[in-house]
């Protein structure tokens, strides 16, 4: 075994770990960065509106009222919605539920029902 | 006229195919055929074997003058000559010998490729790194044996990165006249992860070890994957410029995926590009393996040793990995499953459904998938990684 085999071995070695050890420091850098940034703009939002989510939750429980929304029903959409977005669901506002008019042709519909009660 | 016609059928025959057999183009269409077999009903890798496997078969038919292996055997290579004399698979063979292919087949892992479970916990590029002292481990190895010079001994080491496209284009640009064994080596082993790491995984763990359950990944917003392909690629390149095409392929494909603004060039990228590639790359790398490769003296022991020192490699890779998983666990207060070490030498996402299965089996309520994908992804750029080092140092 000669001298320049272990030598590129441990040249080999020592340059991944490096690289991957400064990528561990800049992904955590940016990372502190990024979520300090989102929590600053988070606080501020709430310091300019405080109150707010309060109202926005009090008009989604009139519209519940109104519409026949139950929390549940909120609870569900709401949670669609963030696992659709990806990430955590933090910061998500639903501000209102309208129910929309039948777009869909009729025979999807049928298709759909049957499909949900038979294979679901 | 009847002796016109005996003349016309001999004439045939003697210039058909049949005539011009040798055994060892019989051996290498039986092998060819075994690789199909394994491909079709065993249904090991059919995406990438099926076609390298009909690449051998159809280049080792006699007279078919698909492949010349005398073409690229000369030094310098003449390229007018290929463009002139070269059969169809030697104008295919142009994008593995110039390096185009495993950078466009990167691209496309890129896009398929979630690095969330990475960002989350950046701590797990430590175990990708760990399980590239396989390459390492067998270069040692390789270069003991005195069978083999300082560029194919690191063209054989890449099999332990267990990435294919990694080991095709550092082999093409070290030794490819080993190419045909390295990529059949490279990927039935990938094919065989779920055989090979589970014994040795047990081997170096604990029942107690494999029961942990790790804490849940932290979310990952959008900007973190944005920036995540954009820093790699700067820093990356910037230390090793010669793993630049793999690296920037990869991360390009993956901003594709994350800046969700391209969706169609994702689109292709990840679905029609990459079966486009992978059918030219498995046929023209099957199709290096002819029979005139194996009548050169020699060639039958070191492809032999290919496939002892490939399995070497990957076992050697695992291992490391796992040790490794070891030692963040005992540092970290137990809160790290070693079991996920062994992910770390790349086969995405085979691996890490390795670390969840054998985990799965100590503790049924513990799910490692994800914490596994960590050290997976990070395999894919420690590879890259260690083919440039290689490159570097003993191109």
């Amino acid at each position: 075994m000669d001298l320049r085999t272990l030598n590129i071995v441990l040249v080999g070695m020592v340059v991944v770990y490096v690289v991957l050890t400064l990528l561990i420091f800049c992904i955590k850098i940016y990372s502190a960065i990024i979520s300090k940034f989102s929590n600053r703009k988070n606080n501020s939002d709430n310091n300019g509106n405080p109150g707010k989510e309060v109202v926005e939750t009090t008009s989604v429980n009139s519209n519940s009222t109104n519409h026949g929304l139950s929390p549940e029903l909120i609870a569900v959409i709401t949670a669609a919605i963030a696992a659709s977005m990806g990430g955590s669901g933090t910061g998500l506002k639903v501000r209102s539920i309208k129910r929309i008019g039948h777009t869909t042709p009729i025979w999807n519909v049928a298709g759909r029902s049957e499909y949900i009660l038979t294979r679901l | 006229m009847w002796q016109d016609f005996v003349n016309a059928v001999s004439g045939l025959i003697q210039e058909s195919g049949f005539a011009n057999m040798t055994p060892l183009h019989l051996l290498m269409i039986v092998i060819a055929c075994v690789f199909l077999y394994l491909a079709i009903a065993k249904e090991y890798e059919p995406l990438l074997l099926v076609p390298i496997s009909f690449g051998m078969l159809a280049a080792n038919l006699p007279l078919g003058e698909l492949m010349h292996p005398h073409l690229w055997d000369a030094n310098p290579i003449d390229y007018g000559a290929i463009l002139q004399q070269g059969g169809l698979f030697d104008l295919l063979y142009l994008g593995v010998k110039l390096g185009i292919y495993p950078p466009l087949i990167f691209l496309g892992i890129g896009v398929m490729t979630d690095f969330g479970p990475l960002i989350s916990n950046p701590k797990s590029l430590l175990l990708g790194a760990a399980a590239q002292f396989g390459i390492f481990g067998t270069y040692l190895g390789a270069m003991a044996l005195g069978k083999f010079t300082e560029k194919q001994a690191a063209s054989i080491a890449i099999i332990g990165g267990a990435d294919g496209p990694t080991a095709i284009w550092l082999t093409t640009k070290l030794a490819p006249e080993l190419l045909g064994p390295i990529a059949l080596a490279a990927y039935s082993y990938m094919a065989l992860v779920p055989v090979i790491q589970p014994p040795i995984m047990k081997a170096l763990t604990t029942k107690k070890e494999r029961e942990i359950v790790m804490e849940q990944l932290r979310p990952v917003s959008k900007t973190e994957k944005i920036l995540f392909p954009i820093v790699v690629t700067i820093l990356t390149v910037l230390i090793i410029p010669s793993a630049a095409p793999l690296i920037a392929m990869l991360m390009l494909g993956n901003l594709f995926r994350e800046s969700g603004v391209v969706g169609r060039l994702s689109e292709t990228a990840e679905n029609a590009l990459i079966n486009i590639i992978t059918i030219f790359l498995g046929l023209t790398v099957g199709a290096t393996a002819s029979a005139d490769k194996l009548s050169q003296p020699g060639f039958g022991l070191q492809a032999l040793l290919i496939i002892v020192l490939g399995l070497i490699a990957f076992s050697v890779g695992t291992a490391a990995g796992v040790l490794f998983g070891k030692i963040m666990n005992w540092f970290s207060g137990g809160k790290v499953n070693p079991l996920i070490g062994s992910a770390g030498v790349s086969a995405v996402p085979m691996a890490a459904r390795v670390s969840q299965k054998v985990g799965q089996e100590a503790n049924p309520e513990n799910f490692l998938l994800m914490h596994a994908m960590g050290p997976n992804v990070a395999g894919v750029i420690g590879s890259a990684i260690a083919a440039g080092v290689l490159l570097y140092m003993v191109g």
